[in-house]
């Protein structure tokens, strides 16, 4: 499988965090930080979050929406959710072997 | 104007110009509400420095490609005759159709940066006045540490690769006389044993008269790609750029893009992406 969120080294961290706050609808920029504080409870810079959009952008994986006063909404596309999935699923797989190793040599807390 | 908004705009001065028009009030209204909810907050000044910084960096990089290409073949440089202090911006090059090599002078200025795609694939060398031949193009390497000074130097172009003026040596092609297209000459295909782990394979490369779509190879695995061109029997020269969205080791872009008619052996320049 390719992780196309790989792509992005060490971007990769505010780019995930985007695109699952996006997951659920569009959102602009300052919508975005708060819905990440809220989820995440990373509080993302304003020049790190724009890095991350304009990549996300410029890759397909989220489009930016008619602008609304002087915010610009941002909306996920059909290949960014597909890229977020993969993306999770592989984060996921990672999470239950660790837990699971971790598990059985150190016990359930 | 508000407070907010006289620092969010002075923020914003670490991007480039370009940028700015790009995101004209969008990012500006988020710099005033990240502002207004956080007035005291060194990262984000920080973080901004950082990140406009780096797209002016981006901006500068893309106009300074610099190669390391397999170029200066001659062994032992018995003569080193220095290009850029002779050759003066003449204008029309020799152009022999756009999708092969072009040939001219080195478009040099003292003082200014000559951008990659000016250089002809193949530079005129002269001794005092007289042009005596083409030598393939050269590049000084990357990493200099001053960016102005990248191709804005001199060009040293090593005299065992001169021809004369009676024709010159095509990469892949051979030697083609003065007046004739390198893609008229005749030729023998070439049979080429490629040792892979299933075996030996005999690949034929094509004559130059034959032409073939370039294939998309962006993305691969750098020798992967390379050899899929190979394959179809086009000559490849790798040119290492800085990449943040390629993984490093994978192909960026060729020139000419995918989707060119090239001629067999025609000499298609690899985007290799390194940190």
């Amino acid at each position: 499988m390719v992780d196309s969120l790989e792509a992005f080294g060490r971007y990769s961290g505010p780019a995930t965090l985007l695109l699952s706050s996006l997951a659920d609808g569009p959102k602009h920029g300052y919508a975005l930080t708060k819905d990440i504080e809220h989820f995440a409870g990373i509080h993302l810079a304003p020049g790190t979050l724009y890095a991350a959009l304009d990549r996300l952008v410029e890759l397909g994986l989220v489009e930016g929406l008619a602008a609304e006063g002087r915010r610009r909404p941002y909306r996920i596309t059909a290949a960014g959710a597909s890229a977020l999935r993969d993306h999770l699923e592989a984060q996921h797989k990672l999470t239950e072997v660790g837990l699971a190793r971790l598990g059985s040599a150190w016990g359930t807390p | 104007m508000s407070r907010q908004e006289r620092r969010a705009r002075r923020l914003l001065r670490w991007y480039p110009r370009s940028w700015r028009e790009h995101h004209p009030d969008e990012f500006l209204a988020l710099l005033e509400d990240s502002i207004s909810e956080r007035p005291f907050w060194p990262r984000r000044t920080i973080d901004i420095a950082a990140h406009g910084l780096r797209v002016r960096s981006a901006e500068l990089g893309s106009a300074f490609r610099t190669s390391r290409r397999r170029v200066l073949i001659g062994s032992s440089a018995s003569l080193v005759v220095v290009v850029g202090a002779l050759a003066v911006v003449t204008g029309g090059f020799g152009v022999l159709g756009t999708s092969g090599p072009t040939k001219g002078q080195m478009p040099y200025e003292p003082g200014k940066i000559v951008p990659y795609s000016s250089v002809p694939d193949y530079v005129a060398v002269s001794i005092g006045p007289n042009m005596i031949g083409y030598a393939p193009r050269a590049y000084e390497t990357r990493n200099s540490p001053d960016l102005a000074a990248v191709l804005g130097r001199p060009v040293p172009i090593f005299a065992s690769n001169l021809k004369t003026l009676l024709g010159h040596e095509y990469s892949g092609v051979g030697f083609v006389p003065a007046g004739k297209s390198p893609w008229s000459q005749p030729c023998d295909p070439e049979s080429v044993i490629v040792a892979r782990p299933s075996g030996e394979t005999v690949i034929t490369i094509p004559c130059p008269s034959t032409t073939i779509v370039l294939p998309n190879v962006v993305g691969m695995v750098t020798p992967t790609g390379m050899a899929e061109l190979s394959r179809l029997g086009i000559s490849e020269d790798v040119l290492n750029v800085h990449s943040r969205t390629v993984l490093p080791g994978h192909i960026v872009s060729t020139s000419p893009p995918a989707g060119t008619i090239v001629h067999a052996r025609q000499v298609v320049v690899v985007d290799n992406s390194v940190r």
